[in-house]
């Protein structure tokens, strides 16, 4: 196992992430700690107000309270946290399905298809990337499909001047340079 | 792998943020909570006038305990639940950095690269879609250039005969050879659709 040296690596899909789950934890203080104030508040006033007082310490007056109260919030939080992690993982799907496939369409050979996603969706940076090695790879191949066609072209005058029995020099070596400069754009990549 | 199409995220890495979470908020809501009944005198005192005193005292300074708990817990929250968050989202930015820069390899012709994820990364599938990509390519190259490799040593043998003036048979048999692997390179190459 080996660790990252930076882990704030995509700022704008990092920080909306976590933006999402801080706003739901802000959600559920705001609203626990309203709720827990009333709720003691409207104890203190019944017992103020009360001729008979049978409590005798502070854990016997908070305790019932904070415990309820937390432990409604609480689960309340955990469903709100589903509901958050849930939305957050459903909207990053439909943009890495959408990579997912155009990959299998670039591994299959197909680079007519430009690889994009809808504007807002998260990843628009990977996707940038992508299209950028579909246009390289597809210039290359353009390249190496050009150059090929120049050496058949080639191989035909070779036979036609075969055929007509004026083969010369100059024929061979059109073909070497033509194989040569094909070899050439083949080597633009390195395997 | 989760049953997600998109999003394909390593065994427990949802329910282990979501664990995470919840105790991170159980512990900041158990220290505030706590805190706020600790902070104020234990006992009301005796009788029903003394009691009455002390919540009145409790009643003036519940407010400011309550608010100073719980700023403080939710501070202590937001800065382990945005520590967590940053560690997991990385778990799948980090991830899609580093196929982001495969890619630019590739685009620039390198296509020796094989990605490896660390063992927490999600989006495992997509690391093996970009060496797949990777891979498919080396393959044509490799094709092309052994092709290339027989027409370069039977040009040269062409060349020899040329100058030999030898038979035509011989040239023939040698024009033809070349023309099988030009026609075999034409071949690999349609299938990449330009």
């Amino acid at each position: 196992m080996f660790f990252r040296k930076i882990y704030f690596i995509n700022k704008r899909f990092q920080t909306r992430f976590i933006l999402k789950f801080v706003l739901a934890v802000m959600c559920w203080a705001v609203a626990t700690v309203w709720v827990y104030s009333s709720l003691v508040e409207k104890k203190l006033d019944a017992l103020r107000y009360s001729s008979h007082v049978d409590i005798k310490t502070t854990g016997d007056l908070l305790l019932p309270i904070t415990l309820g109260t937390h432990l409604i919030s609480f689960l309340l939080f955990a469903a709100l946290l589903a509901y958050t992690m849930r939305s957050v993982m459903k909207k990053l799907s439909p943009p890495l399905y959408s990579i997912k496939k155009d990959l299998a369409r670039i591994a299959s050979g197909d680079l007519t298809s430009e690889v994009s996603l809808c504007k807002g969706e998260e990843f628009q940076e990977l996707t940038s990337e992508l299209e950028l090695m579909r246009r390289g790879l597809r210039e290359n191949f353009v390249l190496i499909k050009d150059r090929q066609l120049a050496l058949s072209s080639a191989m035909s005058h070779i036979d036609n001047a075969m055929s007509e029995g004026r083969l010369s020099m100059t024929h061979v070596e059109t073909l070497q340079s033509e194989t040569a400069r094909l070899k050439e754009s083949v080597h633009l990549f390195q395997c | 792998m989760s049953r997600a199409i998109g999003l394909t995220t390593q065994k427990n890495y949802r329910f282990l943020l979501y664990a995470y979470s919840l105790v991170i908020v159980l512990l900041g809501a158990s220290f505030a909570g706590l805190g706020v009944i600790w902070s104020l005198p234990g006992n009301l005192g005796e009788g029903y006038h003394n009691v009455q005193a002390m919540l009145r005292g409790i009643q003036q300074m519940l407010f400011f305990r309550i608010t100073l708990f719980y700023s403080i817990a939710i501070l202590i929250i937001v800065v382990a639940m945005v520590v967590l968050h940053l560690l997991y989202s990385h778990r799948i930015a980090g991830p899609a950095y580093r196929i982001g820069q495969e890619a630019a390899r590739i685009a620039r012709g390198n296509l020796a690269g094989i990605i490896k994820f660390r063992k927490h990364d999600n989006l495992m599938d997509m690391a093996e879609s970009m060496n797949d990509v990777a891979s498919q390519y080396r393959e044509h190259i490799g094709a092309v250039l052994e092709h290339l490799a027989f027409i370069e040593e039977q040009s040269q043998k062409m060349s020899v005969l040329v100058q030999e003036e030898s038979d035509e048979a011989t040239l023939k048999q040698a024009a033809e050879e070349i023309t099988g692997k030009s026609n075999a390179i034409a071949d690999c190459l349609a299938e990449i659709r330009t």
